[in-house]
C-alpha cells in the first residue's frame, strides 16, 4: 500500500486532501511545514509527497530540494499544491525537483487520477531498480563464477608446455570466454603436439568445451597417443557432450624435430601459415575438414597434411579474430592484410613477424581502448629445449606402482587399428621412479613394438626403407601385410622393482615371427640409415638388450636411479 | 433549503461527500483557521509587516476556497495583492470587511452544523 505525505500549512486544505488520499486506499502522513514535512519523510518513507508551496518554517520549495536529495536514485515523486498560475512560480517549483502540479481547489477526479499515475510510475521504478541490482548482482556471481572457471582452465591448461622457447603465443587475457583455446605438450618421443581452437559463440557456452578438450588433448598427448587418435577422441567428446550448433574450428599439429617434420589437420580455423626461413615463402595451411564436433567420428576426415621443415621454418595459427579486428568504419582486417605482413620479406626479420602481425592489427583497428578478441601463436622449428625430466611429476614419492609385473598380449585385427603404447605408457605413468622418465621407456617400447610387429609378424624387409621409393613400398606393404594378417601374436611382459633409490624395468616383447639371425645381424645396423636409428638409440637408452630364441623374443632392462 | 448568505451550496454538498463522518472536524477546523489568520492578520498589520499580511491573506483565501466562500476570497485577494504591493494603506479597513464577511460566514457554518 502506498504512503502519501500531505504537506499544507493549511488545515483545512490538508484534510481535504488526506480524506481525497485515504479514498484512493493509500495511508496518508500530514505535515503542517517544510521541516515537518522532511522530517516526516525521513521517518515514514513516503511514495508520494503533496507539496504546498507556501508554507512557514520553511517553504515547499526548499522541502522538496531536500527530500528529492535524500531519495537519491529512489524516485519520489513530488506533486505541488498551488493556486499560484503564473509561470515562473510554476518553473520555480519545477526547479525546485516538483514532478507535477495539483491545482488548488481540488478537483476530485483530477487530483485521485494524477496521485494514481505517480503512485504507478513509483511501482515501476522501484520495480526498475530492484531489478537493475538484481542484474547488477547476478553480472557480479557471473563475473566470479568466471573467474573460478578461468582458474580450473587455466589449471587444466597449465600443464602444458606454451611456455617452451620455440612457442609464442597472443591470447586475450578471457580467451576461454572467447571461445579460444591453445594448447601444447610434448609427447614421450618428444613431438610437439600444439592444437589452437575456436569455439563457436562467447561466453559460458563457449568456454565450456575447452575443458574436455582440454583434459583429453593433454591426458593423450603426454601418454603417446597419435594425433589422429586425439583428434577423433577430441571430436567423439565435443560430438557427445556440446549442443548442436556448437562446435571447435580447430588447427592440430605435431612436429617431429627428428625427421624435421610437421603434420598438420585444419578443421574450419582460417588458414595457417608456414613460412619458409631461408626463401621468405610461405605455405598455407588451410581447412580441409569440418569443424570439431559436428560429424560422428565416421564421418571425420582426419586427414593430415605432411611438410619438411627446417629450423629457421616458422609456422603461425590464429583464430578468425585478427580477420574479424574491424577499423573505426568497419573495415575488417582481412587475410590480405595477415599476408601483407610476410611478404616484406627483408624488411621484417622472421623474429619481428609476430610483433609485426598484433602491430598491424593494432594500427587497422586504430583505437586505444583495443578490444581484445585475438589469438595468435606462432611456433619456432628451430630444436626443442633438451626435454627437461619430471615434465608433470605428481607429488606421490614411492606410493604407487613400485613392485609388479604384467603380461600383455595383442592378436590380429587388433594390430590394425590398436596402438598399444599409449595403453602401457598409462601404466608406465604410474609408477613414480619412471615417471619422469616416460619419454625414454615410450621409445624404448615403441621401437621394440614397432620392430616386432613389422619384422617379426609383416616380415618386412628394413633394407627396403633406404631410399625414398622403397620407403614408400615399403609402408605399401606394411599396410597390406597387416590387412591380411589372420593370426599370431606379440606379448609384453613388463615387471618392475626398486631396490632403495634404484628401480628396474624388465621389458619382454615376444613375437610369433620367425625371428631373425640375432647374433650376426645386430652389428650390421647402419648408423644413420632410418631403420638402424631405433635400435642404435633403444641400445644407449637401455642398461641392457638381449635376443633370445630365433630372435624373435627381445629383452631390454631399464634402469633408474632417483 | 437552506439559504447560505456566504458559503457556496454545492460546495458544501461536495465536501460534505468528501468528507464523510469527519465533515464536521472539517467546518471546526475552518473556523479555528479563519480566526487564527485574523488575528493573525492584526498582528502583522500592527507590525506594520506586509509579507506577514500576504502570507495570512494568502491562507484565508485557500482555505475559504475550500468551503466555496466566494466573497471572502475576494477580500483576501485583494489583501495579499496590496500587501505584495507593500501597500498597507487600506489594510485596516479590508481586515475589517474580512471579519465582518467571517460573521455572515459563521451563521452559515452554524446552519450547517446543527443538520
Amino acid at each position: 500500500m502506498l504512503t502519501v505525505l500531505v504537506a499544507d500549512d493549511t488545515s483545512t486544505d490538508r484534510m481535504i486532501l488526506e480524506s481525497l488520499v485515504r479514498q484512493l486506499g493509500y495511508i496518508t502522513v500530514p505535515a503542517s511545514n517544510g521541516l515537518e514535512a522532511i522530517a516526516f519523510y525521513q521517518q515514514y518513507q513516503p511514495d508520494i509527497v503533496l507539496m504546498d508551496v507556501l508554507m512557514p518554517e520553511m517553504d515547499g520549495l526548499e522541502a522538496a530540494r531536500s527530500i528529492k536529495k535524500l531519495a537519491g536514485e529512489n524516485f519520489v515523486p513530488i506533486l505541488f499544491l498551488t493556486s499560484l498560475s503564473d509561470t515562473e512560480s510554476l518553473v520555480a517549483c519545477l526547479d525546485a525537483g516538483g514532478d507535477d502540479f495539483i491545482p488548488k481547489p481540488y478537483n476530485k477526479p483530477i487530483l485521485q487520477a494524477k496521485i494514481n499515475a505517480f503512485g504507478r510510475m513509483r511501482e515501476l521504478q522501484t520495480t526498475l531498480l530492484q531489478q537493475r541490482d538484481q542484474i547488477r548482482l547476478n553480472n557480479n556471481t557471473l563475473l566470479q563464477e568466471q573467474a573460478v572457471a578461468k582458474k580450473v582452465f587455466d589449471n587444466v591448461a597449465g600443464k602444458g608446455c606454451l611456455d617452451d622457447p620455440n612457442i609464442r603465443f597472443h591470447l586475450s587475457s578471457q580467451a576461454i570466454f572467447n571461445g579460444d583455446v591453445l594448447v601444447a605438450a610434448h609427447r614421450p618421443n618428444g613431438n610437439l603436439m600444439l592444437l589452437l581452437g575456436d569455439f563457436t559463440g562467447h561466453g559460458l557456452p563457449a568456454a565450456i568445451g575447452s575443458m574436455p578438450l582440454a583434459t583429453a588433448f593433454y591426458g593423450m598427448v603426454s601418454k603417446g597417443f597419435s594425433l589422429q587418435d586425439i583428434l577423433r577422441e577430441i571430436n567423439h567428446k565435443l560430438k557427445t557432450l556440446l549442443p548442436p550448433g556448437i562446435f571447435c574450428c580447430a588447427s592440430l599439429l605435431e612436429v617431429d624435430y627428428q625427421v624435421q617434420q610437421v603434420k598438420v589437420w585444419n578443421g574450419g580455423l582460417p588458414s595457417g601459415v608456414l613460412y619458409r626461413g631461408v626463401s621468405g615463402e610461405v605455405e598455407l595451411l588451410s581447412s580441409q575438414s569440418l569443424p570439431l564436433g559436428i560429424m560422428g567420428n565416421d564421418r571425420l576426415n582426419s586427414q593430415c597434411r605432411y611438410f619438411d621443415i627446417s629450423a629457421t621454418d616458422r609456422i603461425y595459427l590464429w583464430t578468425d579474430g585478427i580477420h574479424e579486428a574491424r577499423s573505426f568504419d568497419g573495415e575488417m582486417f582481412g587475410e590480405a592484410r595477415l599476408l601483407e605482413v610476410f611478404r616484406h620479406g627483408s624488411d621484417v626479420k622472421a623474429n619481428q613477424i609476430f610483433d609485426r602481425i598484433l602491430e598491424a592489427v593494432h594500427e587497422h583497428v586504430g583505437s586505444d581502448v583495443f578490444d581484445d578478441d585475438l589469438s595468435l601463436v606462432e611456433i619456432s622449428l628451430a630444436s626443442p629445449p633438451e626435454p627437461t625430466d619430471d615434465q608433470d611429476v605428481g607429488a606421490r614419492g614411492d606410493q604407487g606402482l613400485i613392485e609388479w609385473s604384467m603380461s600383455f598380449e595383442i592378436k590380429p585385427p587388433t594390430f590394425l587399428h590398436f596402438d598399444p603404447l599409449p595403453l602401457l605408457m598409462t601404466v608406465i605413468s604410474d609408477v613414480p621412479g619412471l615417471r619422469g622418465k616416460s619419454a625414454q621407456v615410450y621409445t624404448v617400447l615403441a621401437e621394440l613394438y614397432s620392430n616386432a610387429l613389422e619384422h617379426g609378424l609383416l616380415q618386412l624387409d628394413s633394407s627396403l626403407k633406404n631410399d625414398a621409393e622403397g620407403f614408400a613400398e615399403y609402408y605399401r606393404l606394411r599396410k597390406r601385410r597387416l590387412e591380411q594378417l589372420t593370426e599370431g601374436f606379440i606379448r609384453f611382459t613388463l615387471a618392475h622393482s626398486v631396490n632403495g633409490d634404484e628401480g628396474v624395468l624388465r621389458l619382454t616383447l615376444e613375437d610369433s615371427g620367425e625371428g631373425f639371425d640375432h647374433h650376426n645381424k645386430l652389428r650390421e645396423t647402419g648408423e644413420k640409415d632410418f631403420s638402424g636409428r631405433g635400435i642404435a638409440l633403444v641400445t644407449t637408452l637401455c642398461a641392457s638388450l638381449t635376443y633370445e630364441g630365433n630372435g624373435n623374443i627381445v629383452k631390454a632392462v631399464f634402469t633408474w636411479k632417483d | 433549503m437552506t439559504q447560505f448568505t456566504s458559503l457556496d451550496e454545492s460546495v458544501i454538498d461536495t465536501l460534505r461527500e468528501i468528507m464523510g463522518q469527519e465533515f464536521n472536524d472539517l467546518i471546526q477546523a475552518y473556523r479555528i483557521d479563519c480566526q487564527t489568520r485574523i488575528s493573525a492578520l492584526k498582528q502583522e498589520l500592527s507590525e506594520d509587516n506586509c509579507d506577514g499580511v500576504r502570507r495570512a491573506a494568502h491562507s484565508l483565501k485557500g482555505s475559504s476556497g475550500n468551503v466555496g466562500a466566494s466573497h471572502m476570497q475576494e477580500l483576501c485577494l485583494a489583501l495579499e495583492t496590496s500587501a505584495k504591493n507593500e501597500d498597507l494603506s487600506s489594510a485596516p479597513e479590508m481586515i475589517a470587511n474580512i471579519e465582518s464577511e467571517y460573521q455572515n460566514i459563521e451563521s452559515d457554518l452554524n446552519v450547517i452544523t446543527r443538520n
